[in-house]
């Protein structure tokens, strides 16, 4: 059926045609309600308080590698302002050391794939690469047919200065829709997150992790339940890994040197 | 300021306009129509700047995506409260060239139109976009679209030229 008509775009434009823009306000008013979604991250209210809670068993069950040897195996949210504690929640103090000499990479973009294999063994083939970045590498990769994707980046890769504290960092670059942003004993801060693309992209499923170090390095690593992050079939309901071992991959020392 | 922030903002401002000629056809309100190209600004911002990410392939259609899903969204949370309205109100049409009289009249007209007949209206008709593109955008398949679009032009037959008007009943013309 011919659905065109034109007389309803002409309609549509001319009552239109006139309304008044102020484009600075509105600019304004979006570029600040962007920059608050990405520090909403404060666990003010009794949901997040409880969402913390539920982080921290999701954490502490990764293991005491990941958590660190000299804390109570406890990690807690930093910097959570008027959160709600609740009387199961463990409160701990975590104080963050002045930023250490920043690690130098054990691995350069090619090596990416192999040393994520050497966590999480399994047949691993490169995705072509359109940026070689050895000094900030961010490679995609099939590991057992499934998509990977591991970003080793300083913190001053994207804004060309340095960002701040692994907490503001998260607050500023974590995600919306992410876990609480969570303060590990050695200074990291850590969100995971999974999610399911639009039905245009194939519904596909990834999960997340994230980790920010105190030395300044921004690490991630997500993994599909398909070869690749959108436009590919689904080959699983669920990721290969789950978001503790991704958060486990995140917080390796394969990637640096002198850990 | 960073590149990426510059870049951003000079994107903003170039489509502001037009996402609030979009919005407010959505909304049927100047201050919802802006709070909603806000809101759509913000997540454009937040995936603008997330690290990891490869830059916005196509920063316009994911815009209009994100203000139609947005709106869609909002109207899917409030749906137990406004319902479309069955007649359209009968309001005089002042002179076609009067747009604030336009603007009047066609505000009623979409009133009394459901949520998703809004937004395919404007991708449609007011953005020029294919069946495809905009089953695309609000994420929906294209025959929920070609179903909705007659539908939809059809509540604003009133406010058309009968002359130009074409649909697929031979001869139909409306005054």
């Amino acid at each position: 059926m011919d659905d065109h008509y034109p007389s309803a775009s002409r309609l549509l434009r001319d009552a239109t045609d006139d309304l008044a823009v102020d484009v600075d306000r509105i600019v304004r008013g979006g570029v600040s309600r962007g920059r608050a979604a990405r520090r909403r991250r404060r666990a003010g209210t009794a949901l997040a308080a409880a969402a913390v809670v539920g982080v921290i068993g999701v954490a502490a069950s990764v293991g005491p590698d990941l958590l660190g040897s000299d804390g109570d195996g406890v990690p807690v949210a930093a910097d959570s302002g008027p959160a709600t504690s609740t009387p199961s929640a463990p409160s701990a103090t975590v104080s963050i050391e002045p930023s250490p000499a920043r690690r130098t990479l054990a691995v350069t973009q090619a090596e990416v794939a192999d040393a994520f294999a050497t966590i999480f063994p399994g047949d691993v083939s490169e995705h072509p690469q359109k940026e070689v970045r050895d000094d900030a590498p961010i490679v995609d990769f099939v590991w057992e047919g499934f998509g990977v994707r591991v970003g080793l980046t300083p913190e001053d890769y994207v804004t060309g200065e340095p960002v701040g504290t692994p907490m503001e960092r998260c607050e500023l670059w974590g995600q919306e829709d992410g876990s609480p942003c969570l303060t590990l004993p050695d200074g990291t801060v850590v969100q995971t997150m999974t999610s399911t693309g639009p039905r245009a992209d194939g519904r596909i499923t990834s999960s997340s992790a994230w980790a920010w170090t105190p030395d300044g390095w921004d690490v991630m690593v997500a993994a599909h339940n398909a070869a690749a992050s959108k436009d590919s079939p689904v080959l699983d309901d669920v990721p290969p890994f789950t978001e503790e071992q991704l958060l486990r991959a995140a917080t390796s020392d394969v990637w640096f040197s002198g850990s | 300021m960073s590149t990426r922030t510059q870049d951003y903002e000079e994107f903003a401002r170039a489509r502001t306009p037009a996402l609030l000629r979009s919005a407010w056809l959505l909304c049927g309100d100047t201050h919802l129509a802006e709070d909603l190209v806000q809101d759509t600004l913000a997540k454009v911002y937040v995936r603008w700047h997330a690290p990891f990410r490869s830059p916005i392939e196509t920063p316009v259609a994911y815009a209009q995506t994100t203000l139609t899903r947005t709106f869609l969204s909002s109207r899917r949370r409030r749906s137990s409260t406004e319902q479309p309205y069955a007649d359209l109100p009968d309001r005089p049409l002042a002179d076609g060239s009067d747009a604030t009289a336009t603007r009047l009249a066609l505000q009623d007209a979409l009133a009394g139109l459901a949520p998703a007949d809004r937004a395919v209206l404007v991708l449609r008709y007011l953005d020029d976009l294919s069946v495809e593109e905009t089953a695309d955008r609000m994420g929906v398949s294209p025959g929920a679209v070609r179903s909705r679009s007659p539908r939809a032009v059809a509540r604003l037959r009133p406010l058309l030229d009968a002359s130009l008007i074409v649909t697929s009943e031979r001869g139909t013309t409306h005054g």
